[in-house]
């Protein structure tokens, strides 16, 4: 007397997912404290440390973006980050809505090239949305301390290492635990 | 409506992009004010039947269903939103489970969802407080509560919900004897309540006298369905307890004898002198010139109440923490923090923080210590493999093991370090029989080599097969004068 | 992380609900971006330091903040002045020598503006995190009514936050018993070693928690209503709305107060002359 009731009501179809808003949120809050607990070991401005750190925020978000793997999620990431920002210290405001196109932009270009199964087009996106960013973070600095050059000057160096960091270890690094992960089953093929 | 909570026939699920179904053919009936313990191996389907029950499958998990299933009269499945406005779950670790940060707060999150006015919320929280005797802690920090407490916590916001049916996932993996109790009396009150309760478990002996059903599952077919009270002992006559992975009814705490007691018959290995220790910006002492001795070769058992200090202990002992006053001797050798961390070694409870490497053969030689030249590590991982039963997963990557199979991992790690001292903080919490027992044999077998364990687990089964000697740690009068 | 830490309700010196903080806030450090007049930024310093002292009674934390905050300044000068010094003197008899001469002396001709103009955005913000906790923090989540897809990662966010820094400190522990350690030093010869040791198992634990977690959540439908009601309910009072008041009057009162003076010269652009300034406009 067994009968098959696969679907026998409708599944309410929702874009995301609550795991993928769950796994959002605990993304952001791990990133935070890791940011915090190397720039305590290291020292806030120490170019290394801003190297290592960039490194391990870019991994966890390769990480983060394949988990998830559907359409909005750099700017869903982005959106959560900002709004912490926003709520806890009442900053961020200024550089919300371009940050905001700039990772839907990205979202879109990794959505265009393969989308998020290629860990090839996640790269990319994520390179070109940390790059973008940066971009974002010179802007803030000019408009904050416009009447002194030397120091927009020096803030504009001060992002090369972690971009470096993001380029030499957090993509490479990223791509390859993801591999892992997904071979270990812990991250399912999109 | 009748009595049947739940009216389960021939169930059968099998997971998306899987050959062979996870549950086959199960079949059973729990009335209002009944309990059931659904208990068998690790994979036996025990998982895949509790998602059933709670709606996540088929709506959070999709795959094929088959078979009929009624929970309170209502046909299933039915949408995730009916379901859970009748079934509430308790899940293994209450700490992912929790979203609130106050108590009350989290007790109220399902009907702050349900849209419930706040009156009757207000009501329904006191209520469900009352009942779980939490009426004290309602304001505070769930970041303050014990595991105890968190457990019951989470099944006031159960009872707030006003479930009918309340499923519970390994509630006593990470419990003390003592919660462990407590907790049998909150089934029995959920009971009276005419609540349905099924019970997800591998310790079996709390559950004497609780359950009314037994539903013993292997390679997600039924083995056993007993019924009455008297269930549990009728399980303990199955022939092939030991061989389905199950653990043992009949367990009592051991009475082990004193370390100290040990002291003139086998020479220590581990000596504590007079050792003091306080948390930084922590004005009371957790030790204050506390002398003990761990004998050799001997496995010795750390009891003492929740908050006393067990896992501190490890961590002094391991140099991950410093003394503020006394010292550690090892070998009869005054040993300072760093000589320390090399000589112990430590599993911990955590075993996901614990594995870093692509394979479980990669994990074990990253294990050894670096003066060990290459080819002996290769010997002694081959061997721990060997010994583990880990040699055919060794090209496994060490995240995709089962729980069991990391447990033993960690443990052949910490062991590949050849330590003077190995501790083990919770080893078995939420393993089957057959997994404990393999962790209780090895490390025997390993402290009649010579080694030296100590050991802080609430699993009495665990204590009763591996522990020696007892080491008991009171909680000084400061800590409790500092907690109140 | 203090603005994370939990602790019980304290009764807040000024009684302000946290969403007029915020407002405050936000208004004062999106306005200073568009002031450049040293006069107004020091008035705005001013009021809104009265307004920090006021609504935390916190004296020692404050000068601690103000301390910390002034040598990081006065550190950061240094360092550029330094490396600006350092690296002009690497390239003394080129062309870019000169250029770099001219950089170190802006940093030092014009630091106070930039300085002035961090001072209201700090005095608010500290002003909202000395009075900040996890309960306040999610009850304004709730009394703002955010859509799902933002409150439960924010809902999760700072829940986890102070379980994640133990799953930290624990994993630093598993790694120093392997014989590594996560330290500066360890990190600056074997980087990639650290990295392997600290994202593979967070990530992993990180996303077994998530299933759980999700799990949890849906079987409570945390996130569904369309008007979810609230045990704890967050009013904003008289009060609330004339500090609110006072915020958009002041804001508005200090950008006015700028548009009517001339524009410094700055490398956004050339000085504009202001209206009043302007040929024919008296």
């Amino acid at each position: 007397m067994s009968s098959t009731f696969h679907s026998p009501f409708p599944i309410p179809r929702i874009y995301w997912r609550t795991e993928d808003l769950v796994v959002v949120g605990l993304f952001a809050a791990l990133a935070k404290v890791v940011s915090l607990a190397i720039a305590l070991v290291g020292g806030g401005m120490n170019p290394f440390t801003l190297f290592l750190k960039n490194g391990v925020s870019t991994a966890l978000l390769v990480v983060l973006v394949a988990r998830v793997g559907r359409f909005g999620v750099l700017a869903l990431q982005l959106f959560v980050t900002h709004m912490v920002s926003l709520l806890m210290f009442g900053g961020g405001m200024i550089s919300f809505l371009p940050a905001l196109a700039i990772a839907l932009f990205c979202d879109g270009l990794i959505a265009l090239f393969g989308g998020y199964r290629r860990l090839a087009a996640v790269l990319a996106g994520v390179a070109l949305y940390d790059f973008l960013l940066r971009g974002i973070s010179i802007g803030m600095s000019m408009l904050s301390a416009r009447e002194n050059a030397g120091m927009v000057m020096m803030a504009a160096v001060m992002i090369v290492p972690g971009y470096f960091g993001c380029l030499l270890v957090g993509l490479p690094f990223g791509a390859k635990f993801v591999k892992e992960l997904r071979h270990a089953g812990i991250v399912r093929e999109v | 409506m009748n009595d049947n909570w739940i009216k389960a026939s021939d169930l059968t699920y099998t997971y998306p992009f899987q050959k062979e179904p996870a549950l086959n053919g199960v079949s059973f009936e729990l009335r209002r004010g009944e309990a059931m313990l659904v208990t068998g191996p690790s994979g036996c389907g025990k998982s895949t039947l509790m998602r059933i029950l709670n709606g996540l499958i088929p709506e959070h998990f999709r795959g094929t269903l088959e078979g009929s299933l009624e929970i309170c009269g209502e046909k299933c499945p039915a949408p995730l939103e009916r379901i859970s406005r009748r079934v509430g779950t308790v899940l293994q670790n209450p700490e992912e489970q929790i979203m609130a940060t106050v108590v009350e707060e989290e007790v109220a999150l399902a009907l702050e969802w349900q849209s419930v006015p706040r009156a009757e919320m207000r009501k329904r929280v006191d209520e469900a407080l009352r009942v779980m005797d939490l009426s004290d802690l309602a304001g505070r920090s769930v970041f303050s509560l014990s595991s105890g407490e968190r457990q019951k916590c989470v099944i006031a916001s159960v009872v707030a919900a006003s479930a009918d049916i309340v499923v519970m996932d390994e509630p006593t993996a990470n419990l003390s004897p003592e919660a462990t109790e407590d907790l049998a009396g909150i089934v029995a009150r959920l009971k009276k309540r005419g609540v349905a309760v099924v019970i997800v478990d591998h310790r079996l002996y709390w559950l004497r006298g609780v359950v009314d059903r037994v539903l013993v599952l292997n390679d997600g077919r039924t083995v056993a369905a007993l019924e009455g009270l008297e269930c549990l002992e009728g399980l303990g006559n199955l022939e092939n307890l030991d061989s389905l992975g199950l653990r043992r009814i009949d367990v009592s705490r051991p009475d082990l004898r004193d370390a100290a007691d040990l002291s003139g018959t086998v020479p220590p290995s581990v000596v504590l002198r007079d050792l003091s220790f306080r948390y930084t910006r922590c004005s009371c002492w957790i030790y204050r010139g506390i002398s003990a001795a761990l004998p050799r070769g001997k496995i010795t058992a750390v009891v003492g109440a929740n908050g006393a200090g067990k896992t501190t202990l490890a961590r002094l002992l391991c140099g991950l923490l410093r003394p503020a006053s006394g010292e550690i001797e090892i070998d009869s050798v005054p040993c300072p923090p760093r000589r320390r961390r090399d000589n112990v070694a430590f599993v911990m409870q955590q075993m996901d923080i614990q594995l870093y490497m692509r394979t479980v053969e990669e994990e074990l030689l990253f294990s050894a210590p670096r003066s060990v030249p290459k080819a002996e590590r290769r010997k002694d991982a081959g061997r721990w493999l060997e010994v583990f039963g880990l040699s055919h997963l060794k090209d496994r990557h060490p995240h995709s093991l089962s729980g069991g199979e990391k447990q033993r991992l960690v443990v052949a790690c910490a062991l590949m370090k050849r330590p003077s001292l190995l501790i083990l903080d919770e080893p078995t919490s939420g393993l089957d029989g057959r997994n404990m027992r393999i962790i209780a044999r090895e490390l025997r077998e390993y402290a009649s080599r010579g080694g030296t364990v100590l050991l802080i687990t609430h699993d009495l089964e665990l204590l009763s097969l591996a522990a020696d000697c007892r080491l008991e740690i009171a909680r000084t009068a400061e800590v409790q004068e500092g907690e109140r | 992380m203090r603005a994370l830490s939990v602790k019980s309700e304290s009764a807040d010196p000024c009684g302000f609900d946290f969403r007029t903080r915020l407002l405050a806030s936000l208004a004062f450090s999106t306005v200073t971006i568009y002031l450049s007049d040293e006069r107004i930024l020091a008035a705005l310093a001013a009021a809104t330091f009265a307004y920090l002292v006021a609504s935390t009674r916190r004296y020692r934390l404050v000068a601690a903040a103000y301390a910390l905050m002034l040598a990081m300044s006065l550190l950061s000068i240094g360092v550029i002045w330094g490396s600006y010094s350092l690296i002009g003197a690497m390239l003394a008899g080129t062309k870019m020598a000169a250029r770099f001469a001219q950089m170190k002396e802006s940093v030092l001709g014009n630091f106070h503006t930039p300085f002035l103009r961090m001072l209201p955005s700090m005095n608010v913000m500290l002003a909202l995190v000395l009075n900040l906790s996890v309960q306040k923090f999610t009850g304004t989540l709730k009394a703002l009514r955010m859509p799902r897809v933002v409150f439960l990662p924010l809902l999760v966010f700072c829940r986890f936050v102070p379980e994640f820094v133990d799953v930290v400190r624990q994993l630093r522990d598993a790694v120093r018993m392997r014989g590594f350690s996560v330290s500066f030093g360890s990190a600056f010869v074997h980087p990639f070693q650290t990295v392997r040791l600290t994202v593979v198992p967070l990530a992993v634990r990180t996303l077994r928690m998530a299933d759980n977690l999700a799990m949890a959540a849906e079987m409570r439908r945390v996130g569904y209503a369309a008007r979810p009601t609230h045990l704890t309910a967050s009013v904003l009072r008289r009060r609330d709305w004339l500090m609110m008041l006072a915020t958009v009057a002041l804001t508005a009162a200090v950008a006015f107060w700028q548009s009517t003076l001339p524009q410094k010269p700055s490398m956004m652009g050339r000085a504009r002359p202001s209206a009043a300034a302007q040929p024919g406009s008296n």
